[in-house]
């Protein structure tokens, strides 16, 4: 409960007050912008990425940055924003395969194991869902082998064991969909601070985090799709809010290679993801 | 607070899951006498013919990869065979030249260094005779190593490769081609894993769970009579009774035996959490998917084999150990080929039974398993085992085939002339009688 207060009223100040100088002071009071700890690519990263072995629920730098590794969420919400951080880069990487761009798709095969797994391992137990870092290795050797038919069928395993999670998830959720929506909400905050990674300026200088952000994008969007009609049925107006806010918020991402100049600043992307959490009261 | 609820139960279940284990732990008391079935040798076998040298296998490292092996100039060995696959292509059946599914699925390359025959249904008796196979099959690289060792010849690069690997005769031939190629894929030795620290002595390199997992492998669930040793397989022929989408008669078709339809040779199970999909037809997506298979999913059917277990029942709880416990043979991570030192193959060190001329084969064993006797002499093998076996002889100066011989079937041999002469089974072909046949005695 005390998370959620908090990033409300981190959400108010953000629309009481949309200036340059706020992603620090969000930094300082809700850790939602934070170092990038991507060992691989994030050159300023000075956190270690994550260990592929033996890290633990708290383990530092998962995706997103260490004050968003999920380390502070309950472990429900910590597990399936997880999955949903595994799933937004299997979108993305899926999308450069499919462009025959297989060595640009690698980092993001290889990231859910690197990153996000180990935010989750410790967690998944005690949701019943077996252990699918094997899954996620053997997808990316596929990539590596630029073999497309494994690549498929290693992707249904996976997308099995995903789906395994989801049930475990859902076996011990009452309020599915608007666990949903919270989720793709975690999910989004993860894709502002790769977001923000990816810019200098208004240019964007690495890649792999603008694709990883539009990933994540593109996940929380499936998500909050897939509980849409539900949620329009608690509150037409605020899930209709809900959508108009994801609408302008995808704009940043129009391709999945970065445009020349960057559609919209830092605080911009926030303001988009606030006015969706500001809807979450209505929707619960 | 609904979370706080949820994180305490979610606490409760991890704390039950370590009582499990901790039960659990004390009902395999003598699983450690298991350890010594599943040492890893330290060294790998070669033979006397063609010795694994560096620079042998180098050349054949680059022959695997070579395109110009193939007909059409664009196969290669790892194309199929790929090495961030384990040397597998992770599909159930690669389309073939003609695009086509191939008949089986292309098996991952591990260990093949003490492999007694060679593909699914063991057709091939050495690596070296295996090369050629793929190399000029139609629907494979539809080349011709002939021409290929041509090809090779107008290469400086390869010239000199091949004077490094053969120095005592440097011709690019198709011989040379095969040894380079089988001398590369004795150097595919899999790493160790979790499990060999086990084996070495460190109980907690498994868990309670895995530990249990190897329990029903080597007890209940009776995997260990055909998984075997360090590399979990018996090197033989046994139907397991999957379902067939297109009928393949594996060995049965390459021996002719009836019994045999449907036999394929048992997998080693190293490394597989890395080469799904699995069988012979890549018709098992997972591993938890093949544990079903022994206890659900037997098709039943006179042949399948004596040592598959019946009646198998596996809890849900029982299948995740079982699984579990196939994952500590695989790396955790990608695994790359841990090569080692190679000996000359040893003959087998049977104490030679001069005279003896009755040859049991219970529990799949010559008995003796050396023996002395004169030219026009006959052995006289009895089936005392509960298998199906075939004997055989294959050697230049005398080949030899039997049909199947059931239980409790009796066969005679005579051998005719002098010489040294190796006898095998065709279904179980570590089973291995040397006899030695001496000039007859003069009257
Ligand atoms: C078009 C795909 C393809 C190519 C190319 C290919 N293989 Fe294979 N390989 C297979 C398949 C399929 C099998 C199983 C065939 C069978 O058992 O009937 C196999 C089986 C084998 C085996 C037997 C393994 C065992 O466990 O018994 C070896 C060894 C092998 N291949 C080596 C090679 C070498 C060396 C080359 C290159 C000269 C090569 N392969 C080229 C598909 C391929
Ligand atoms: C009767 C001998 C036998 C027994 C007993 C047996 N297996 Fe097998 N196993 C085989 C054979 C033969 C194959 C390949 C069958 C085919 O492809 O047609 C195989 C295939 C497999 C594979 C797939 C490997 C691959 O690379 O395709 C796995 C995994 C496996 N077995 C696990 C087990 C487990 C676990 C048990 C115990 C529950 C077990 N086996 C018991 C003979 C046996």
């Amino acid at each position: 409960m005390k998370r959620r207060k908090l990033w409300l009223g981190l959400s108010t100040a953000i629309l009481a007050a949309p200036t340059p100088g706020l992603p620090a002071a969000i930094a300082a009071e809700g850790g939602l912008v934070v170092a990038q700890a991507h060992g691989e690519h994030g050159a300023k990263a000075k956190a270690p990425p994550a260990e592929a072995k033996g890290a633990t629920a708290s383990g530092e730098g998962g995706e997103g940055g260490e004050g968003a590794s999920g380390a502070a969420l309950p472990p429900e919400l910590r597990l399936s924003r997880g999955i949903g951080l595994v799933r937004g880069h299997l979108l993305v990487g899926n999308e450069l395969i499919e462009a025959g761009r297989w060595a640009d798709a690698l980092p993001h095969f290889l990231h859910p194991s690197e990153e996000v797994y180990g935010t989750i391992r410790g967690d998944l137990k005690a949701f019943d869902v077996p252990p699918f870092d094997v899954a996620l290795k053997a997808l990316a050797q596929t990539v590596k082998a630029k073999n497309k038919e494994a690549y498929a069928r290693a992707r249904a395993t996976l997308d099995e064991r995903l789906a395994a999670a989801d049930r475990g998830l859902k076996a011990k959720e009452a309020n599915w969909d608007f666990f949903t929506l919270e989720t793709a909400l975690e999910v989004l905050k993860s894709a502002a601070s790769e977001y923000e990674e990816a810019l200098k300026g208004d240019r964007i200088v690495n890649v792999v985090e603008y694709q990883d952000s539009r990933g994540f994008v593109l996940e929380a969007e499936r998500m909050i799709g897939s509980v849409g009609e539900n949620l329009a049925r608690k509150d037409a107006d605020a899930a209709a809010a809900v959508k108009a806010a994801l609408a302008d918020l995808k704009t940043a991402w129009p391709a999945t290679l970065p445009p020349k100049t960057a559609v919209k600043d830092v605080s911009a992307v926030l303001g988009d993801i606030s006015r969706i959490e500001l809807q979450l009261g209505r929707l619960r | 607070m609904p979370r706080l609820r949820r994180l305490a139960a979610a606490v409760l279940s991890l704390a039950g899951l370590g009582l499990g284990h901790a039960a659990g732990a004390g009902e395999e008391p003598d699983l450690a006498r298991w350890r010594p079935a599943f040492a890893r040798p330290d060294a790998a076998p070669e033979p006397r013919a063609n010795p694994t040298t560096p620079e042998k296998a180098a050349l054949g490292r680059a022959l695997f990869h070579d395109e110009r092996l193939s007909g059409d100039g664009r196969t290669s060995c790892a194309t199929c065979h790929q090495p961030e696959l384990s040397f597998s292509d992770g599909v159930a059946r690669r389309a073939g030249h003609d695009g086509e599914p191939l008949p089986r699925r292309t098996p991952p390359l591990w260990n093949l260094a003490w492999g007694l025959t060679f593909f699914w249904d063991g057709r091939a008796p050495t690596l070296e005779a295996q090369a050629s196979g793929p190399i000029e099959n139609p629907r494979e690289m539809a080349g011709d190593l002939a021409a290929a060792a041509v090809r090779l010849r107008g290469d400086p690069g390869a010239i000199k490769a091949f004077e490094a690997a053969f120095p005592a005769d440097p011709r690019i031939s198709e011989a040379h081609v095969r040894e380079a190629l089988a001398a590369y894929q004795r150097t595919l030795v899999s790493p160790r894993t979790r499990f060999d620290d086990w084996v070495a002595g460190n109980e907690e390199a498994l868990s309670a769970g895995e530990r249990a997992g190897l329990a029903l492998f080597v007890g209940k669930a009776g995997c260990v009579a055909c998984h075997s040793g360090w590399r979990f397989t018996d090197e033989a022929f046994h139907d397991i009774g999957l379902p067939q989408a297109t009928p393949d008669l594996g060995r049965g078709e390459a021996l002719d035996l009836r019994p045999l339809d449907r036999a394929f040779k048992t997998p080693s199970l190293r490394e597989r959490v890395w080469t799904a999909p699995y069988m012979h037809d890549g018709s098992v997506p997972t591993l938890e998917a093949a544990v079903d298979h022994y206890a659900d999913g037997i098709v039943p059917r006179p042949t399948l084999s004596p040592d598959l277990p019946r009646g198998l029942t596996l809890s849900p709880e029982e299948r995740a150990q079982l699984v579990a416990f196939l994952a500590t043979l695989s790396s955790e991570d990608p695994p790359r080929p841990a090569p080692l030192p190679t000996a000359a193959a040893t003959a087998g060190t049977e104490p030679i039974v001069a005279g003896a001329t009755r040859i049991g084969q219970s529990g799949r064993r010559f008995a003796p398993g050396a023996v002395r006797i004169h030219a026009g002499e006959t052995l006289t093998f009895v089936n005392d085992d509960t298998r199906t076996h075939q004997i055989r002889v294959d050697d230049p100066r005398m080949t030899y085939a039997s049909g199947a011989q059931e239980p409790g079937d009796t066969l005679p041999l005579t051998f005719a002339e002098p010489g040294a002469f190796e006898v095998t089974c065709g279904v179980h072909p570590e089973m291995h009688l040397s006899v030695e046949v001496e000039a007859p005695p003069r009257h």
